[in-house]
């Protein structure tokens, strides 16, 4: 494989951008020059995957050097564009798009190519572990400030060798994917708006028309249906608060804080809460009247917003065993609940889903809502039943 | 003092009223010790936030005064002798501002990573005297160390310190730089790995079915596998912990062990038996070294839950049932003090001395020579120093010094009159 077929895949490695800065074009060709239309076609490609969120997308084969050279231009081009474009959710999935990207590419390379773009990513690893097939080490304080929020991530499932955790190749490339999210998300939101004149001149239609589309997906993602309240799409640490009072399990104060701020940010006034609680066993309205009038801003001077995850976790709220795949791109429980929201909308299965059930959870959805009038009994419905059912059998 | 709520706080409350007479005592002794003890100002001493209880002055709980910060030692000494607090402690964490009284405005810099076992979490601490507690506690600490800190974790023994806790417990600091800057969600992976949760997950002891052709005859044979006993982290441990359970019911007596594996779901008399039968031979516990044994998935369920038992630390809970170690804001027990429930001392301890630690002898640090007259309303006893002392109902007795602040501060006794 020749330096530019390499370059091309990877473009964050040091020699890339020594050849870019030496080698490469200069700006005003690759804005203007016909013989670069095709890398700013590229550049314009990447970015809109990116904002679909079309990672089905295979890793591109290159035939020729001029091919190389065009993909490995495209992505300051990309990057330029995104900063243009200047909106946090497209530079977050174009963040998430490279990163996949990556390690998609990286996972069908030798060791030495993931320890060069890890030592990019200042990612301090040794190699050589306790067997052949965990051979990337990392300390494990340094692995627990760069592994992903997931549940197989846990520093507890892995087995620390004199405080080193030993990973196996591709869940070290996984990492990789991680460090060069965070950075790169990092990295353009610094960079945001700031484009030379002449950039914005060239790419003007694409600009306007990913803004477009970037702020109407904004719009759609934040509506996505707070009004009315799919217990299903809950996230686990509300779930799991709901499934304990319903066994009678003593919640903690930061946990009823959490519930209560919860439904009232989807919408719920203070008798709307009450109500979604009767069917809680020892509920008591009246106590918990004054409590939840408080949280809400009624008959209290501050209304409150739920607590972010890192509060969550702090206070031992967050069922961290019960963590999913969404968790891990999230940082508060709302952010899940309205991602989880709008995953059932496209039909993409939720963690621990098939597609089929996907499809089905979005036809119940349009059933119900077609029926707007009972949409206050569907919300207690699914937790009154069980309960109801173990009484009858004492 | 560079901010202080508290002085201004106590001006605008009525006139102070005498403390109740145990307190008076107590108060006074504490001054007596500390006029020539000063606990030593800790490193990074301009860094840290203090708290301290003072001596409650009116009718409720003592006075917790937090947000203490101290700009030179002169300070501090001065504080600490004109209000003698009956218990001290200070942060962990290290701040740019330690005294602000918003934690946004501190500036937080970084914290040791702690560990803080008390009696109190151990599973039958209740069923205990004082004198076990410190002995059971003091083995879990070594676990602590031993298993995780030092091996596991690969921390070195000058990257940590030690103490008593002056209580029922010991803490650990780590100090070293890499631990400094994590924050509560890496803590909690600590906690989580130090106490096993979810160990169970990763089905570190499974069942292989192995099939075979014997003549004309297939054959299946099941096989228990658990990881071997040498191998890193928690799949040595439960290789470990399995060895380990497997001894421990072949060397009880025949009922006893029964009794002890029928206590698990889908074990009865007759399982339990073939397994004690099974494990009664010595060359099926050397092929269990190998990481084998031919049970069935009760035994399986048995032995993986003893086995990562034994393995874990009970570490203990804080006020919002938060473990310790993940809180990056903790104010702990200050070296050197003495705890306002005992008068033992925050002993600071080596490896070496730890072995060696009696609480009960090593960490008096009142003096045994004055003697001082209690008087127990209900009767007691307890041992300090060596000496069993015991405290007839209502009879006033003169005893030394140190134990007889250890039973007005255990609330055993009260001073007599004169």
């Amino acid at each position: 494989m020749g330096a530019l077929a390499l370059y091309a895949k990877y473009p964050v490695l040091p020699d890339a951008r020594d050849w870019l800065r030496t080698e490469g074009p200069k700006l005003d060709a690759l804005l203007t020059d016909f013989l670069y239309a095709q890398a700013r076609d590229r550049a314009r490609e990447r970015v809109w995957s990116a904002l679909r969120r079309n990672d089905e997308e295979d890793p591109p084969v290159f035939l020729s050097e001029v091919e190389e050279e065009m993909e490995l231009v495209s992505h300051p081009l990309a990057r330029m564009l995104v900063a243009a474009v200047d909106e946090a959710l497209l530079a977050r999935r174009f963040a998430v798009a490279e990163s996949k990207r990556l390690s998609k590419l990286l996972e069908r390379e030798p060791g030495e190519t993931v320890s060069a773009v890890a030592r990019t990513f200042d990612i301090p690893f040794a190699r050589g572990g306790p067997d052949e097939e965990h051979d990337f080490g990392l300390h494990f304080t340094e692995y627990l400030a760069r592994a992903p929020n997931e549940k197989a991530w846990k520093l507890v499932k892995r087995d620390l060798v004199k405080g080193h955790v030993w990973l196996a190749k591709d869940d070290f490339v996984r990492l990789c994917e991680e460090v060069y999210k965070r950075r790169l998300e990092d990295e353009l939101q610094d960079r945001q708006g700031q484009v030379p004149t002449v950039f914005r001149e060239v790419f003007q239609s694409a600009i306007t028309r990913l803004k477009q589309e970037t702020e109407r997906l904004a719009a759609e993602y934040k509506e996505a249906g707070f009004a009315e309240v799919d217990q299903e799409r809950f996230p686990p640490c509300i779930r799991r608060i709901l499934t304990d009072m319903h066994n009678h399990v003593n919640i903690p104060h930061m946990g009823r804080f959490a519930v209560v701020t919860f439904l009232h940010t989807l919408g719920m006034d203070a008798d709307g809460i009450l109500r979604f609680f009767s069917s809680v066993p020892d509920f008591d309205p009246e106590k918990s009247r004054y409590q939840i009038e408080h949280i809400t801003g009624k008959g209290g001077p501050t209304e409150y917003t739920p607590p972010g995850c890192g509060t969550m976790q702090t206070y031992g709220v967050c069922p961290l065993e019960e963590r999913d795949t969404i968790c891990s791109d999230i940082k508060h429980p709302l952010a899940y609940y309205r991602k989880a929201l709008w995953m059932k909308e496209r039909n993409i299965p939720m963690p621990g889903e098939t597609k089929e059930d996907a499809a089905q959870a979005k036809e119940a959805t349009a059933a119900k809502s077609g029926d707007s009038a009972k949409k206050g009994e569907t919300d207690k419905k699914p937790k009154a039943k069980p309960v109801a059912n173990k009484e009858a059998a004492r | 003092m560079t901010t202080n709520g508290a002085t201004r706080q106590d001006e605008a409350r009525p006139p102070p009223q005498p403390l109740p007479p145990p307190l008076a005592y107590m108060r006074r002794v504490l001054r007596d010790h500390y006029q020539d003890h000063l606990p030593a100002p800790p490193d990074r001493f301009g860094r840290r936030e203090f708290g301290f209880i003072f001596w409650p002055r009116q009718p409720g709980p003592p006075p917790f005064v937090r947000h203490l910060a101290f700009r030179t030692r002169d300070d501090y000494a001065r504080t600490f002798m004109r209000r003698v607090p009956w218990h001290a402690y200070y942060s962990t964490a290290y701040y740019q501002s330690p005294g602000e009284r918003r934690m946004v405005d501190k500036g937080w810099l970084g914290a040791e990573l702690i560990f803080d076992l008390d009696a109190d979490h151990l599973p039958d601490a209740k069923a205990m005297t004082f004198e076990e507690q410190l002995a059971a506690v003091k083995i879990e600490f070594r676990k602590l160390l031993d298993e995780f800190l030092l091996g596991d974790f690969g921390f070195g023994e000058d990257d940590m310190y030690l103490t008593f806790s002056g209580g029922r417990g010991y803490h650990c600091h780590v100090t070293t730089d890499s631990v400094l800057g994590l924050d509560s969600r890496a803590r909690r992976e600590i906690v989580d790995y130090v106490t096993g949760k979810g160990v169970h997950d990763r089905r570190l002891i499974w069942t292989e079915t192995r099939r075979w052709r014997d003549g004309a005859y297939e054959q299946e044979t099941r096989h228990l596998r658990f990881p071997k006993p040498d191998l890193p982290g928690w799949s040595g441990r439960v290789g470990r912990g399995v060895l380990g359970v497997v001894e421990e019911v072949r060397d009880l007596p025949w009922d006893e062990a029964v009794r002890r594996l029928t206590q698990y779901d889908g074990i009865g008399p007759a399982k339990a038996e073939a397994f004690l039968d099974k494990v009664r031979d010595p060359r099926v516990v050397e092929r269990m070294r190998e990481g084998w044994a031919d049970q069935g998935p009760a035994v399986e369920r048995f032995l993986s839950r003893e086995a990562v038992q034994r393995g874990v630390v009970a570490l203990g809970e804080g006020e919002t049932d938060e473990p310790v170690t993940a809180d990056v804001k903790r104010l702990i027990r200050l070296p050197d003090s003495l705890h306002g429930k005992t008068g033992l001392r925050v002993v600071r301890l080596t490896l070496d001395e730890l072995a060696d630690f009696d609480p009960l002898v090593d960490a008096v640090a009142l003096p045994m020579g004055p003697e001082d007259r209690v008087v127990s309303p209900k009767g007691g006893s307890f041992t300090l120093a060596g000496e069993r002392y015991v405290l007839p109902e209502g009879e006033p007795m003169a005893i030394p010094r140190a134990a007889a602040f250890f039973a007005v501060a255990s609330r055993l006794a009260v001073p007599a009159e004169r």
